[in-house]
């Protein structure tokens, strides 16, 4: 074998470390550099920080309808207390499974995602002034991230994608118990 | 990948058929105003137990048979012990599935997800509570 032909050497070179660490289904983003993370890190870190983000909208949605309904607060707390380990654990920052060969853990240093990055539903809209309107509002929102990270989740490295789901199915729950009768509540 | 969502799909399997069983239990201990729930769920356990005997054939695998009996985690005199069973029943079907969808891809992987969501659903109708992670155990 010769030194010739570098493209296609480090492409099987790319190639060799995909097998290595863990598969990315799908994974077409360009690759040009040949320095820093490979694109399966690339892609890994731009999904979780995209995923973390839509968990953060949801959360951002929880302190506003929180500091807009005082008498919410208690309700909301322990599903305010779920979404922010969800984005925690979703961030690039997260855990990650144990057995990563090739991750270089000073290459990407990036911060938190912006707090607003919703792609839909209205985590920037006013809050509803009828407390029952704004909890029908976030169970909606929660609705919305759990649908964005079960899309999500068919690109995904398995152990990526197996904490997706589980942060969907956790986001669907609350849209269930935002929207169950509570007897506690007065409306 | 293969032998792994072949073994995912038979744990889930026998997740399902001791689900099934379960809610032969809960639905007759539970009270009257949950008893539909039992109903539309022991269906809904039904319905994905056949859905995966169907994924393990298709994955070149023989379907694991279900048991004559299972071993409740504790026993249920009562409607209040049915419910709490009823939740214990869901976690562990989240708790396989969420293994499923780490080992399949593709549409199995996304049917996977999607009995997670219900499972995690149904067991915070029942509870009336969630936890942060629905089927790992890890981060329980």
């Amino acid at each position: 074998m010769g030194r010739r032909g570098t493209t296609r050497r480090r492409v099987l070179i790319a190639a060799g470390a995909l097998g290595a660490a863990a598969p990315l289904a799908g994974c077409t983003a360009g690759s040009g550099e040949d320095t820093g993370p490979s694109a399966e890190e690339r892609a890994e870190d731009t999904l979780r920080r995209r995923s973390a983000a839509v968990s953060t909208a949801l959360l951002s949605r929880y302190d506003a309808v929180a500091a807009a309904h005082p008498g919410l607060a208690d309700r909301l707390a322990p599903l305010r207390a779920e979404a922010a380990a969800h984005t925690a654990a979703l961030g690039p920052e997260g855990t990650r499974p144990p057995a990563s060969p090739s991750s270089s853990p000073s290459v990407s240093g990036s911060r938190a995602p912006a707090t607003q990055a919703g792609p839909s539903g209205s985590p920037g809209a006013p809050v509803p002034a009828d407390p029952a309107a704004a909890l029908k509002d976030l169970a909606a929102l929660a609705t919305t991230t759990a649908d964005t990270h079960a899309r999500a989740l068919g690109a995904a490295a398995p152990e990526y994608a197996r904490l997706l789901a589980s942060v969907a199915a956790a986001s669907a729950a609350h849209a269930c118990l935002l929207t169950a009768a509570k007897p506690g509540t007065a409306s | 990948m293969t032998t792994a969502a072949l073994d995912a799909a038979q744990a889930a399997l026998a997740a399902e058929h001791a689900a099934v069983y379960g809610y032969g239990v809960v639905g007759g201990r539970v009270g009257q105003d949950r008893r539909g729930e039992a109903t539309a769920a022991h269906a809904a356990h039904r319905a994905r137990r056949d859905a995966l005997a169907r994924t393990v054939r298709d994955l070149g695998g023989e379907p694991a048979a279900s048991a004559a009996a299972y071993a409740l985690p504790f026993a249920v005199p009562d409607a209040a012990a049915a419910v709490r069973l009823a939740a214990r029943l869901e976690d562990r079907v989240a708790g396989v599935y969420s293994d499923l969808v780490r080992a399949a891809e593709g549409p199995l992987r996304r049917e996977a997800a999607g009995a997670l969501r219900e499972a995690a659903v149904r067991a915070v109708r029942w509870r009336g509570g969630g936890v942060a992670f629905p089927g790992l155990a890890e981060r329980a």
